[in-house]
């Protein structure tokens, strides 16, 4: 096959899966490796996001040695030397440890919130972004902003460069820009503005303003992509394996009155318009999703890939039916399994999930290197590849 | 006399403003029992527990109750003569070494002191020989170590190593906590139990605590 071939091969593989009617000619392997790439391509946490050569090398070395049909990642989820030029203080990286992470963090006071509710736009550049990047100042040199803007056109520029490079060896962009991701209000105030303690509390103490804050962030964030849907012509956009995404994360705190009140309105109100629209989402979900799943039931097949961690993922299938499900390969067999023991993971996830409606994917975002054995991982990418359906 | 069952109910219902007049109107009672009072907060908590088990509740919630519980307890504290808590005995708590991440287990020792124990929480990022020196001084018998990362179960298992080499591994019941925890890192941390809500931790904690 051309690489054009191999490319239009693979989106056709997720799109047969996620339509649920029509066999894919083999199960479709989604790579949610993230961090964990830099180390298996023998690379420091801090080189990589920090020179972009090395950033290549590792994402395209990684479909070399691997070859995923898809990749959640392709080192575009730490613009670190953007981010740095501000004054970037909330990341922890710790090549010593292989450490890198977040902490949780809170850049709205709950007095504020009749502010932010007023005019978002303004709030984040006035008092969310001051406190996040501590060198962003009113009183800043104006080539330090200069700077930013050139490390985050780099930055993009290269992004760029290795997806066309992986699109050359054959693997397809995961979601369509023309649709694009999705972060709804709630998910800004549960992991950027308030932080998982803060609004928390602020969901109890004060329901009203969330919901007044989600609608506020929602109609700068949210609300353009579904108007964008709106105007979008129909049908699915065949380059792209999935036409949207929407990663749905602060769930995992809500009780069901709150899933009600601050998250369910506006991911619904996108769910509705990709159906309408015959389009496809990816939904990719941390922690466990299973209780939602009435929320779901009234949807035609076809049009949702739901990501799952960690629920066990044929119940998942039987919660979720209308869905196409992606994930089931654990990290703990990945990590501790032996390779015969992942292959047999694999003919089992078929057997019990496939042919139609299922995408092969690990059961969390693969960062750290006890996360996976490489030799496991080889091992299920070479029998996903030559296993027929 | 003062009835204390509006306090644990109002806790309960993570009524906040209920839960603070309560406490100003019993706290302004000159019959004021604070031992009484704590009680009946540490029952509110449990209710919170129940409700979080029955699903009607979930982490935010009880993210909320740590809260609340922590202001009832700063207001009654005046009002305290001696020691609270600790009827079932201490427990050593912590996020392990190479994990910075709290709100879990701040959780979960705001679910076990309601419950009884006497909490010693080392914090964050704790290395194995600090745990071993905490269990040697404290005299504890129990062990909780919460991590949310993956690197975090390599930490639990040398902990239990640590634990091994300092002789004390057959005194102390070990539970392990936390988004990537399952029954087989418990098999290879080599702990005595694994938990992914709190409610549960304090359930097997609990009955450790009552063999002992």
């Amino acid at each position: 096959m051309t690489a054009q071939e191999m490319k239009d091969y693979r989106v056709g593989l997720f799109r047969d899966a996620v339509s649920m009617t029509r066999k894919p000619d083999r199960l479709p392997h989604l790579s949610n490796f993230w961090t964990w790439q830099i180390l298996d391509m023998g690379y420091k946490f801090s080189e990589a996001t920090h020179d972009y050569d090395v950033m290549e090398k590792v994402m395209l070395g990684f479909h070399e040695r691997y070859g995923f049909d898809g990749y959640q990642e392709t080192g575009i989820r730490n613009p670190q030397r953007v981010t740095e030029t501000l004054g970037d203080s909330i990341y922890v990286i710790d090549d010593e440890k292989e450490l890198f992470c977040l902490q949780d963090h809170s850049y709205l006071e709950t007095s504020e919130y009749d502010e932010l509710i007023a005019n978002p736009t303004k709030f984040i550049w006035e008092k969310v972004l001051p406190r996040k990047f501590y060198r962003f100042r009113p009183d800043m040199d104006p080539q330090l902003m200069v700077q930013c803007v050139k490390e985050n056109q780099l930055f993009w520029t290269k992004a760029f460069e290795r997806n066309s490079k992986l699109e050359a060896m054959g693997v397809p962009g995961l979601i369509s820009p023309k649709n694009g991701f999705a972060s709804l209000g709630i998910e800004y105030l549960f992991s950027g503005l308030r932080g998982i303690k803060g609004i928390s509390v602020d969901m109890r103490r004060s329901p009203e303003k969330v919901r007044a804050a989600c609608d506020a962030l929602d109609s700068i964030s949210a609300e353009p992509v579904v108007q964008n849907l709106i105007r979008d012509v129909p049908g699915p956009d065949m380059g792209y394996c999935f036409d949207m995404l929407v990663a749905v994360l602060a769930h995992t705190i809500l009780n069901m009155k709150q899933w009600e009140m601050f998250y369910w309105p506006p991911l619904k109100r996108i769910i509705d318009e990709v159906v309408a629209k015959n389009k496809t989402i990816q939904l990719f979900v941390e922690g466990s999703f299973l209780r939602f799943a009435d929320y779901f039931k009234d949807y035609p097949k076809g049009h949702i890939g739901l990501q799952v961690e960690s629920d066990d993922i044929l119940e998942v299938r039987r919660a979720f039916p209308n869905c196409c499900v992606i994930g089931g390969m654990t990290s703990q067999l990945l990590g501790q399994g032996t390779r015969e023991q992942c292959v047999d993971r694999v003919k089992f996830l078929v057997d019990e999930l496939g042919p139609q409606g299922f995408i092969l994917g690990q059961d969390k975002m693969m960062s750290y290197r006890m996360d996976a054995n490489p030799a496991n991982v080889l091992a299920v990418c070479d029998y996903v590849r030559e296993m027929k359906l | 006399m003062i009835h204390y069952e509006n306090l644990k109910l109002a806790l309960g219902d993570l009524d906040e403003e209920a839960v603070m007049a309560e406490l100003d109107r019993i706290t302004a009672d000159p019959e004021l029992d604070a031992q009484a009072a704590v009680a009946a907060c540490q029952e509110g908590l449990t209710i919170v527990g129940e409700r979080f088990e029955s699903g009607e509740y979930f982490v935010g919630d009880l993210i909320f109750s740590g809260d609340l519980m922590s202001d009832a307890f700063a207001k009654l504290k005046p009002f305290m003569s001696g020691d609270v808590g600790g009827r079932l005995g201490k427990l050593v708590l912590c996020t392990v070494k190479d994990d910075l991440h709290d709100i879990g287990k701040n959780i979960v020792r705001c679910m076990l002191e309601a419950a009884g124990f006497e909490v010693l929480d080392l914090g964050i990022d704790v290395a194995p020989e600090t745990i071993v020196d905490a269990l040697k001084e404290s005299g504890a018998k129990i062990l909780g170590l919460s991590g949310v990362l993956t690197l975090a179960i390599e930490s639990m298992r040398k902990t239990v190593e640590a634990l091994k080499a300092a002789g004390i591994r057959d005194e102390i019941k070990v539970i392990i906590g936390g988004a990537p925890v399952t029954a087989e890192y418990c098999a290879l941390v080599g702990a005595d139990a694994w938990s992914v809500n709190a409610a549960e931790t304090v359930s097997v904690c609990r009955g450790w605590a009552e063999q002992l």
